[in-house]
């Protein structure tokens, strides 16, 4: 039986069923399931899946951000017990993300947000239009490993330079990797303002995240 | 070209008032909230959310003038948009990088890269109005809005378009503008100001006050709703089209409650995700579709349309810019468009490069002869000659040929004459040979000196003013 109820967890992340996902998370813990096995023997098969037909070409984006929703969904279900459990089991990394001061344009990051939730990242989403103080404030309070700042217009793209100087005269700068990205950014801008890593895509964010965290 | 159905036509118009009513736009400003809910629209002041009753919609569409003028700085350079004036073409805006067609490098663009680009454009008569075509990163960030139409208004006398992003940059930018044109916007507007919508169904909240300024001061305003099939748009073209009527009519409303009778440009310019990694595309098919069901409906309303062609997604001029850009400019016009934007750019509007303008100036001189308004009458059969050549004869000696030759489309660099006229150099070669021949050999028109000394001290003012 419980064979059965892992496939169908793993369905419901391919098919990107998030609220499918969470009965049959819960329908697991009732039936005496660890929340462990449930995660890794269920819903992170599913998201493999999602991932090796992505890199097919038989799935695209939005089957990816639906089976990151989905195994969001059951993740949020199975916390307590994954907390719980003496596996100990910790998140791939931490991180905080934002659109920075002057834009709000967020597609970009929410999908960025939703991906490195599925990668097994802890990520504190604080929005649109954030001033560099405001992220200085979430770093504080969260503590990431990684910042992530998206611009999608050239007029707000120095306020990611602005921030990481922010960071710096917080005394913060040290302790939190800088990841930027969005629409005008380059590799050659994360470099020029001194970010630790760069993403042209949602794709790409997820892999330098990992590489940030050493577990790429 | 009429692309949709009588019944396809009304089923769009229904559902792009369905959303403004049932679903809302959020407006973002208190400013506009005040002018909405005094006209009768259903306001929540809390969220933002604004529901358009569609008698409003309407009663503001017809307020719009069907033609627009574009002036210029030297008035011979002067366009006029729509109510059946012939095409225009504009150049695209804002691109942040400058390509070397030649050697393959690409970096962001400078102040000196815009004066050339303009300069180039200035000298093309392809070309009717400009949009500063690269974002200049050397710029200070606090006066670049204002150095960047000093720039483009200094390197080109034609009507300047762009986009001003917050309030106080109106009345340093009118105060330069009207000491240019040597009068007030509202009798020579030399600058239109582009406002784009936030998609989905959204204003922005810095750049909705200046837009209302600019329009009571009498500047034109281009309505550019940008929704992107699949992230910020669902993904079909008749729901892209909705989302952009949407916001584009949304915007018509609250521009004329503000300035009745303002004269505005409607812009769709729609995208759509790249479905393996997000990234922003500008030319696929389904994207053209959509524009040609929003130029159906905007047409009808009686708006006159900016259109698009170029700035699509390859890489460099190359085959796939070609067909991208006239693919784009053909339909978008053969559907109604008035006038059209995007030369000069491509890599998804984020590149520019002079082998780009130079090209897509000859493709938009072939676009702007496959629509001019040739009449098929008796006259333009030329029966007498056919009568009078009769079989096995030429046409080479008709005084028809002789008169008509000059109109015919000459491309300035695209190849005709044989193989080996051509050989030894490239197509992109010899257009980056061109943009350089008339870099050196073309002349502004220049401002006087008292007014360049006035763009000055303004400039110099604002920055002393919010240092």
């Amino acid at each position: 039986m419980s064979e059965e109820l892992y496939a169908q967890m793993a369905q419901s992340v391919i098919d990107g069923e998030d609220e499918i996902a969470a009965e049959l998370a819960q329908k697991g813990i009732d039936a005496g399931l660890s929340a462990g096995d449930i995660l890794d023997k269920g819903f992170v098969k599913g998201i493999e899946e999602v991932g090796d037909l992505f890199g097919k070409g038989e799935f695209f984006l939005p089957e990816l951000v639906q089976g990151a929703e989905a195994m969001k969904a059951a993740v949020a279900v199975l916390q307590p017990g994954l907390d719980a459990s003496k596996e100990g089991r910790q998140p791939t990394g931490v991180a905080v993300a934002g659109t920075v001061a002057g834009d709000i344009h967020e597609i970009g990051k929410t999908i960025v947000c939703s991906m490195l939730s599925a990668a097994g990242f802890t990520v504190t989403d604080v929005g649109c239009d954030v001033p560099p103080e405001a992220f200085v404030e979430s770093v504080k309070a969260v503590k990431p490993d990684i910042l992530l700042l998206s611009a999608l217009l050239t007029t707000t793209m120095p306020n990611q330079q602005k921030t990481i100087e922010a960071l710096k005269v917080a005394g913060l700068r040290e302790g939190v990797k800088v990841m930027i990205g969005g629409a005008p950014t380059t590799r050659a801008w994360s470099d020029e303002i001194g970010a630790d890593g760069y993403a042209e895509d949602a794709i790409e964010a997820v892999a330098v995240a990992k590489t940030l965290m050493g577990v790429g | 070209m009429t692309y949709l159905s009588a019944t396809e036509r009304a089923e769009l118009i229904e559902q792009t008032f369905t959303v403004l009513e049932e679903v809302g736009v959020a407006f973002n400003t208190p400013e506009a909230l005040d002018l909405l809910e005094e006209a009768g629209a259903l306001v929540d002041r809390e969220t933002m959310l604004v529901r358009l009753p569609r008698g409003l919609v309407e009663r503001c569409l017809a307020l719009a003038p069907e033609q627009v003028l574009l002036a210029a700085r030297d008035p011979r350079n002067d366009v006029l948009v729509g109510g059946g004036a012939p095409l225009s073409s504009s150049s695209s805006g804002t691109a942040n990088y400058w390509y070397d067609d030649l050697t393959g490098e690409r970096r962001p663009g400078t102040a000196d890269d815009l004066r050339t680009i303009m300069r180039l454009f200035d000298a093309l008569p392809e070309y009717d109005y400009v949009w500063p075509t690269i974002s200049a990163r050397d710029l200070d960030p606090l006066t670049a809005n204002l150095e960047i139409e000093a720039i483009s208004l200094r390197s080109c006398a034609k009507h300047v378009q762009d986009e001003v992003r917050s309030i106080e940059y109106v009345e340093p930018l009118l105060d330069i503008f009207e000491a240019v044109a040597g009068a007030p916007m509202s009798e020579r507007p030399i600058f239109s100001n582009i406002n784009c919508t936030i998609a989905p169904l959204t204003h922005d909240a810095e750049m909705t006050p200046a837009s209302i300024a600019l329009a009571r001061a009498g500047v034109p305003l281009v309505i550019m709703p940008m929704p992107q099939m699949g992230t910020t748009a669902p993904l079909s073209s008749p729901a892209l089209a909705v989302v952009a009527l949407a916001e584009l009519a949304s915007a018509v409303v609250l521009f004329q409650l503000a300035a009745p009778g303002c004269p505005l440009l409607a812009s769709p310019q729609g995208a759509m995700a790249d479905l393996r990694n997000g990234l922003y595309l500008s030319a696929p098919p389904e994207v053209a579709f959509a524009a040609l069901a929003c130029i159906d409906v905007l047409k009808s309303w009686g708006l006159p349309v900016q259109g698009g062609s170029f700035g699509g997604d390859a890489k460099a001029t190359d085959f796939q810019d070609g067909v991208e850009g006239t693919f784009h400019g053909l339909l978008d016009s053969l559907s109604g468009a008035d006038t059209l934007v995007g030369p000069g750019e491509f890599d998804s509007a984020l590149t520019v490069s002079l082998g780009a303008i130079v090209l897509h100036a000859d493709a938009t001189a072939l676009l702007k002869k496959a629509l001019q308004d040739t009449p098929f009458d008796s006259a333009s059969m030329l029966i007498d000659d056919i009568r009078a050549v009769g079989p096995g004869g030429h046409f080479m000696g008709c005084r028809s040929t002789r008169q008509r030759a000059r109109d015919t489309w000459q491309p300035a660099v695209m190849r005709r004459g044989t193989f080996e006229s051509h050989s030894g150099s490239t197509l992109i070669e010899d257009a980056v040979a061109r943009a350089h021949h008339l870099l050196a050999t073309h002349e502004v028109l220049p401002i006087a000196d008292d007014v360049e000394r006035h763009i000055d001290s303004v400039i110099a003012g604002f920055a002393a003013a919010n240092a």
